[in-house]
């Protein structure tokens, strides 16, 4: 009854800016990136794709409170680049993962009525990631 | 009936046609089988022959079953459309109609051969004599009267039986105990042999003689046989007694005679009778058999009671089931107590023993709640109900004196158990003032019929009074009634002498307990004359008694204190300090040192007399002229030098090596094991003894001069003071403080009341020795406040104030440590007070008044007693270890802490204040402690992590703006942090002396006291690791902290919330290997981890993330200790797959320098654990071992591959 509007989630307000950073007086190469109206949908992607370029030394994302639209993204970077690329360059990469992903889906649901007959795995796998000690080159197949 | 159906099938059947018939016919046929047609014929021809003939053979086949009755219902629809007559089953008939109308076959029936002429239907005369019917058949919902017609004459095999007849089992023996009679005459015939030669007169002989055609074991005949002598039926509740309560051995009971009266009322034949005998026949009707009964009731718990120490159980038989059995018996005594005459008495008795006699060895303890759970039989009790009977029970005097008696012990011991109860029992209406009636107010002087009045009595109403202060204020109305007792000297008074001593003793006692709570000082104003009466008495030769001696000293102490502030007492200016020095007891006391001897009985008087001068020289400084400064040298003059040289001196230094011996043989763990008497028995001894030493300290304190805190040039008098600290450091160090600070030992901690009197006193006493140290002293201070009891709330924060104020720059100084300026600035110590005295006294509701009244403790105590902690109000005393870092807590419960909201307005502390403030104290107390070998009081690594993730649990910024600076990242906490973690990092110097893992050291055990129950530590630590990963920019400390709960002594889950849930992190975490938060690495390492998801988070971190320093270490041990069949130990599988995977992986995978890692690790078990760089850099046989390992496990081309890697 008294919930806030749906819409209040994901629009800015007139004049809100989307992504605010401040720097970290204390800790050397750190900010803090305030990044309204998303929640851990974005935070969380973003984070992991932070985390996984080299320079990074620290990435994490809070959602302070659940009522409140938007995330805290810390960043701490080696100092060969700073926060603000490091995020850049991450947010680079995971819009093209996206459109990958996107574009491979597309095709994959075009073929759907081509070859509708066709039954696959629903999991797509060999059907060992159940196992812990499968065979597979991936450690992930352990 | 039968007629008329015979006629209504006829005319059915005139009806049908022949296919019809035929039809009908096929059916039966088809129902019973071929032989049917014949079978119906037999029956009928045999019923045609005179029925009489065969009442001889009736019997032969009492097994025709019941069957064939049911089926032949079944059969009724059937029958009813067969009108052939011949086929007519005659045998049939008759069921049918019992069928409809059970009774019908005792009806008239019709023996009249049908009139009719030509093809005429025949039934068969069956007259009620031809059915037989079981009488004797035992009643079971099942029953069935069995209606059988007599067989054939002839048995030719045609008759089949269709199944055996099971109904009658042997009758159970559940005749009234009327019929017993019966049974103990055929009792007699129990002979073994009966089959094969059956004596005379059993009934097997008298069926052989004389009815040889009745089958054996007939069972409507079962009733006369003997009972087996097989006691199968009652083996569970086998064991009987006679009726002394004493239970008979099994051999011995069949042997009994009968004329004992241990035959007569039980069940079977044997002698003596078994519990629910015993019990059924409690609720008998008859006065004098419920009587007996609820008397051998009372003496088997008398049997069973409890014997602490001596390990005979009594009864072996209901080992285990003493409580229930308690449980019982107080039931059966409740439910007969209202009875009339020796049924209400022996309830009585049946009570007394369950409720007060069961646990006689606790029941002497006044200071404390004695209940030891919510399902002691006492608290079971339906109170409202039964002291309205025991209250009935008074006024109407229908019981014996002895009985009454008890009824007054009852009640005793039920206002010990509980101040709930003893509240109901001051509340429950009429009953304290019969009590009063019957007991106390006796006609003096007594007639020749009178009662005389009862000391008990008065103990129950000093019990009534110590429970809590409103009985306390009830009981002051009746208290004016009892200086009857006062008035009325020894020497005159109309009773016997020893009587009237124990009156005037008891009577004294409960004006003490009064004026514990301020209440009735008035009295010694109104009654000066009297009780200056008494106290010459006490002081003459006449009075020999040490017990009068004491409670006379004891009330001159309570008062003295209530006069040093009239505004304390309830209500005010009850007594003045003029009026005291008026009636110059203090003197009084002093003439009776000449009176006091050295012996052994006169020490608690000797501490009496010390606390009451103590008290006095007290009020005189509050009250006298110059502090008290002429009292003082009066009673050091008077005193003289008999702590040199005289009686005083022996006795202390008598009592110290008595207290001593006592205390040494406690040590022995093997004694608490279970509670041993002996355990009770030197606790008890130990209390006189304390008594003594505590209040010659108090004296001491008390004749000080008035500018204390200096060391003094000269002692007021000499104390052996060396043996006092000697002995009290052996004290604080003694295992009787954790072992009775349990749920069930609550009682016995009163015990320990005198001697937390003598750490503390002896505390205050320490700070005027020359040779003691600030240092010393607080480190003194600090374990002394760890060890005091409920009760000792004042004196914990007197000392808690004064450790603080000790805190000073100059101490700090003087120790050498260097403290940054900012905490002095921000007000030092001070801010923390508040939330470490709400840690010792959380709340005025429950306030158990000290041993020693103080004017603080007459205006607030709420009770005398001890509480048992499972009720709602908690002690806070004894203070656990970590009482200390109690400011954080309130800090991270800051919404709900009762001190946030009972601040004054003038503490504006910070939460990083008070994270410094009390970060330093820890820090200097563990030092100190340390430095003095108190190991027990340092707080242990656990709580030290414990403290440290609850800082970092401090969150801020949490919904508004402007980001407060974290607490953890201000570098003075920062710094405090560290410092308290050195002791427990392996590469520092000065690793603490490790001690004895206990509870204190496991983390989940010492969260479940911040977090409660119901959140688990797994909880916390998730909610730890996700703060971590969300705001830390990979804090170092935060980082390291996070490693502690992944040890391989805690569950899995912790480890798998941190390397798969939050893999992630690890990249970020660069903790070298030698900051790993421990005492001893190996916890990480052994047992190498088994669990297969483990194992690949392990090596997925290893091949994703440069992961490095003590991550790095830990997976690598695990991986290489999972591959290497050297480090796995011997006797397990050479080759397991879980190792080839690993390898494999490890090879493909793996960049060079982990597979140079993994291939280099060394480790091995029980030797010293070897960190990075030195587990990379060993030598030896078993290099050439994991390579051709490699050979087997994989593949020679692998192995030559892998060469490289050892170069």
């Amino acid at each position: 009854m008294n919930a806030p509007n749906r819409f209040e989630l994901f629009v800015l307000d007139d004049g809100e800016k989307p992504v605010e950073v401040s720097e970290d007086t204390k800790i050397p190469n750190a900010a803090t990136f305030k990044i309204m109206k998303q929640d851990h949908t974005l935070g969380n992607m973003v984070r992991a794709y932070v985390l996984a370029m080299p320079q990074v030394l620290f990435a994490g994302y809070k959602v302070p409170h659940p009522l409140h639209p938007y995330f805290l993204l810390k960043i701490q970077t080696d100092g060969t680049v700073t926060p603000q690329v490091v995020l850049e360059q991450a947010c680079t990469k995971l819009i093209g993962s996206l459109s990958t992903l996107e574009a491979k889906f597309k095709r994959e649901f075009s073929f759907k009525d081509v070859e509708g007959a066709v039954t696959e795995d629903p999991y797509g796998t060999t059907g060992t990631s159940g196992q812990p000690w499968g065979s597979g080159r991936d450690y992930l197949d352990f | 009936m039968r007629r008329q159906i015979s006629e209504e099938n006829e005319r059915r059947m005139a009806s049908m046609t022949e296919e019809e018939i035929d039809q009908e016919r096929k059916d039966i046929v088809e129902r019973f089988g071929n032989g049917v047609g014949d079978l119906l014929k037999k029956v009928k021809e045999a019923r045609e022959r005179r029925p009489q003939s065969m009442e001889g053979d009736r019997e032969e086949l009492p097994e025709k079953s019941t069957e064939v009755v049911s089926r032949n219902l079944d059969m009724k629809s059937a029958t009813d459309s067969l009108k052939n007559a011949d086929l007519i089953p005659s045998i049939i008939k008759p069921n049918i109609q019992r069928a409809k109308k059970p009774h019908s076959i005792l009806l008239k029936s019709s023996t009249r051969p049908s009139s009719r002429t030509g093809r005429s239907i025949r039934f068969a005369e069956v007259t009620p004599e031809d059915v037989h019917v079981y009488e004797s058949a035992p009643a079971s919902p099942k029953r069935k009267p069995l209606a059988l017609p007599p067989p054939p004459g002839t048995s030719n095999g045609d008759i089949i039986s269709l199944s055996t007849w099971k109904g009658a089992s042997r009758m159970k023996s559940t005749q009234p105990p009327s019929d017993s009679t019966e049974r103990t005459v055929s009792s007699e015939a129990r002979n073994p042999d009966m089959e094969v030669d059956p004596e005379e007169g059993t009934p097997e002989y008298i069926r052989r003689r004389f009815f040889p055609n009745v089958p054996a074991h007939d069972p409507s005949v079962a009733w006369m046989e003997a009972l087996s002598s097989n006691p199968t039926n009652n083996s569970s509740t086998g064991i009987r007694f006679d009726l002394t309560g004493t239970p008979i051995p099994e051999s011995m009971s069949m042997a009994l005679p009968t004329h004992l009266g241990l035959h007569h009322h039980a069940d079977g034949d044997r002698a003596g009778y078994t519990l629910d005998d015993i019990f059924l026949l409690s609720r008998s009707s008859i006065p004098a058999q419920r009587a007996t009964m609820l008397g051998v009731l009372s003496k088997i718990i008398q049997r069973l009671r409890p014997n602490k120490g001596s390990k005979v159980i009594r009864i072996p038989e209901l080992q285990g089931q003493e409580d229930d059995l308690r449980r019982r018996v107080l039931a059966a005594g409740l439910e007969a107590m209202v009875e009339r005459g020796s049924v209400g008495a022996r309830a009585v008795e049946a009570i007394w023993q369950c409720v007060v006699n069961w646990d006689a060895d606790v029941a002497g303890i006044e200071g404390a709640e004695l209940q030891s759970s919510k399902t002691d039989a006492p608290s079971l009790l339906q109170q409202d109900f039964f002291l309205s009977q025991i209250a009935e029970a008074f006024a109407q005097m229908s019981l014996p004196p002895e009985s009454l008696v008890q009824l007054l012990g009852i009640v005793h011991r039920l206002a010990q158990q509980s101040n709930i109860m003893a509240e109901t029992i001051m509340a429950s209406k009429n009953l304290v003032s019969n009590i009063l009636q019957t007991f106390l107010l006796t006609p003096i002087p007594p007639t020749k019929t009178s009662p005389l009045p009862n000391p008990s009595a008065l103990q129950l109403l000093t019990t009534l009074a110590m429970a809590s202060r409103s009985n306390a204020s009830a009981l002051t109305e009746p208290a004016d009634a009892l200086l009857r007792f006062v008035t009325i000297l020894p020497t005159s008074s109309p009773f016997s002498t020893p009587l009237a001593v124990s009156l005037l003793t008891s009577t004294l006692r409960f004006y003490t307990v009064l004026g514990s709570y301020g209440m009735y000082a008035h009295i010694a104003t109104t009654a000066a004359e009297q009780f200056a009466a008494v106290g010459s008495y006490v002081l003459s030769e006449a009075c020999q008694s040490e017990s009068l001696m004491e409670a006379w000293l004891g009330l001159l102490e309570t008062w003295l204190v209530c006069a040093t502030d009239p505004h304390r007492t309830t209500p005010p200016h009850e007594i003045l300090w003029s009026q005291v020095v008026g009636w110059a007891w203090a003197d009084d006391v002093l003439t009776l040192r000449a009176k006091l001897t050295r012996r052994e009985s006169h020490w608690k008087v000797w501490a009496g007399l010390w606390r009451v001068e103590a008290a006095w020289l007290e009020g005189a400084r509050v009250n006298g002229v110059r502090g008290g400064e002429t009292e003082r040298a009066g009673i050091l003059e008077a005193i003289g030098n008999g702590f040199e040289v005289g009686s005083e001196k022996d006795i202390v230094a008598g009592a110290l090596i008595a207290l001593r011996t006592e205390l040494d043989r406690l040590h022995s763990p093997s004694l608490w094991t279970d509670l041993a008497s002996d355990v009770i028995s030197h606790l008890r001894n130990s209390d006189s003894q304390a008594t003594v030493i505590f209040s010659v300290l108090r004296l001491w304190l008390a004749c000080m001069p008035l500018n204390r805190d200096t060391p003094l040039e000269a002692p007021p008098f000499l104390l052996p003071f060396s043996d006092l600290s000697a002995f009290c450091a052996l004290l604080v160090n003694h295992p009787i403080w954790p072992h009775l600070n349990t749920d069930n030992t609550i009682p016995y901690q009163s015990y320990l009341r005198p001697l937390t009197n003598v750490l503390y006193y002896f505390l205050r006493l320490s700070r005027h020795i020359p040779g003691t140290s600030p240092d010393l002293w607080v480190a003194q201070a600090f374990s002394i406040t760890c060890r005091l009891l409920p009760g000792d709330e004042e004196n914990g924060l007197q000392v808690t104030k004064s450790i603080l104020a000790m805190m000073t720059p100059d101490f700090f100084n003087a120790g050498g440590m260097e403290v940054p300026p900012i905490i002095w600035e921000k007000g030092g110590m001070s801010i923390i007070t508040p939330f470490l005295v709400h840690a010792i006294r959380s709340s005025n509701e429950v306030y158990v008044g000290p041993i020693c009244p103080s004017p603080q403790s007459i205006m607030g105590s709420t009770t005398q007693r001890l509480l048992h902690p499972t009720l709602d109000s908690k002690h806070t005393l004894p203070l656990s270890y970590n009482w200390i870092f109690s400011p954080i807590d309130h800090l991270l419960r800051s919404g709900t802490s009762p001190v946030f909201s009972s601040l004054s307005s003038s503490w504006d502390a910070s939460e990083t204040d008070v994270v410094r403030a009390t970060l330093l104290l820890t820090k200097v107390l563990c030092n100190i402690l340390l430095r003095h070998h108190l190991l027990e009081f340092v707080p242990t690594r656990a709580e030290i992590i414990f403290s440290c993730m609850k800082i970092f649990m401090l969150e801020h910024g949490q919904t508004q703006e402007g980001e407060l600076e974290e607490v953890f990242r201000d570098s003075i906490v920062e710094r405090f942090m560290n410092d308290l973690l050195v002791p427990i990092v392996p590469a520092s110097s000065d690793a603490r002396p490790t001690r004895q893992p206990g509870e204190r050291d496991d983390l989940e055990k010492v969260a479940a006291s911040f977090l409660g129950s119901s959140t688990p530590f797994y909880q916390f630590y998730t909610d730890f690791v996700a703060l971590y990963d969300a705001i830390s920019f990979s804090h170092p400390l935060f980082a390291r902290l996070l490693f502690p709960p992944t040890s391989m002594l805690y569950p899995l889950d912790y480890r798998r919330h941190l390397w798969m849930d939050f893999g992630h992190l690890l990249k970020t975490i660069r903790t070298p290997t030698a900051q790993m938060i421990t005492c001893n690495v190996d916890e990480y390492l052994w047992p190498v981890e088994s669990n297969g998801q483990m194992l690949s988070a392990y090596l997925k971190a290893l091949v994703k993330y440069p992961l490095d320093g003590f991550p790095r270490f830990i997976a690598v041990h695990h991986v290489a200790c999972t591959i290497w069949p050297d480090l796995r130990g011997t006797g397990e599988n050479e080759k397991t797959e879980a190792s080839i995977n690993m390898l494999k992986a490890v090879i493909e995978q793996g960049s060079g320098s982990l597979v140079k890692d993994i291939f280099r690790y060394r480790q091995s078990r029980g030797e010293c654990v070897l960190l990075p760089p030195y587990c990379l850099e060993q030598d030896g046989q078993w290099k050439a071992d994991r390579l051709s390992y490699v050979g087997r496990a994989l593949s020679v081309d692998v192995q030559e591959r892998m060469k490289g890697v050892f170069v």
